[in-house]
């Protein structure tokens, strides 16, 4: 799994959307990510699976393994409903 | 009686943004917004609209969002084109405003009404404001004279 390119992050007041990187903007389809989103959002730059992910967060975040994957699928269920991965 | 204006919900923190995508030469869609001013046009709730960068000058019956005297951004026609400002009046208002360049945010290129876009450009939507425009002292008159009959039945 990757994001598609085109897309930034962006902070506006002190939260993390995600935006289109240029064109028109579609105030509908700004999707804000909270801090453990944006964090798999920047690991989703590169290429890797859910259990990448779910790695990623036990490694920096005090988290139990299943909740961490409760947490990636549901993520990246919503990222690929919004058609996100290349 | 002066009619509540038209506003755009636009969150503050919000406008760099858009301004940003604005002054690159982007749209930015659909806004929501609040108020009558623009009825019988726009229905608070049901409709938004796209809004598009500020053109050199703008022309009679363009539909530009401005800051208005409260901060709130307001869209309102421009009814009047004068050498220095433009003279906007909402569809449903009485109450003519005069607005300088600098108060422009943006203009009004495509109307989500409902669930149909209508550009600014259709012929449909231009021949609504031109007739719309054209009866404006038959509305006013016809307001004058509801107000009267009410006054009359207090």
């Amino acid at each position: 799994m990757k994001i598609k390119d085109g897309f930034l992050l962006r902070q506006v007041a002190g939260q993390t959307v995600v935006l289109p990187t240029g064109g028109d903007l579609d105030l509908n389809m700004m999707i804000t990510l909270n801090d453990t989103g944006a964090f798999l959002w920047e690991k989703l730059q590169n290429d890797c699976t859910e259990a990448d992910l779910v790695a990623a967060l036990l490694a920096d975040y005090d988290v139990d393994e299943s909740t961490a994957r409760e947490c990636v699928e549901s993520f990246v269920k919503k990222l690929s409903d919004h058609d996100f991965f290349v | 009686m002066i009619s509540s204006s038209d506003h755009l919900i636009i969150k503050e923190e919000l406008l760099p943004l858009i301004r940003e995508r604005l002054d690159s030469g982007n749209k930015v869609r659909y806004l929501p917004f609040c108020g009558v001013s623009m009825l019988p046009l726009l229905r608070q709730g049901l409709d938004s609209v796209e809004i598009g960068p500020l053109p050199e000058k703008m022309k009679k019956y363009d539909l530009p969002v401005y800051r208005g005297r409260t901060g709130k951004y307001i869209m309102h026609r421009v009814v009047a084109v004068k050498e220095d400002h433009y003279v906007c009046l909402g569809d449903n208002t009485y109450i003519y405003e005069h607005i300088l360049p600098e108060q422009m945010l943006g203009i009004v290129t495509t109307i989500k009404r409902g669930e149909k876009l209508i550009p600014v450009t259709s012929r449909s939507y231009r021949l609504y404001c031109r007739i719309w425009r054209a009866i404006y002292p038959i509305r006013k008159a016809l307001r004058s004279l509801k107000q009267w009959l009410r006054r009359l039945l207090k």
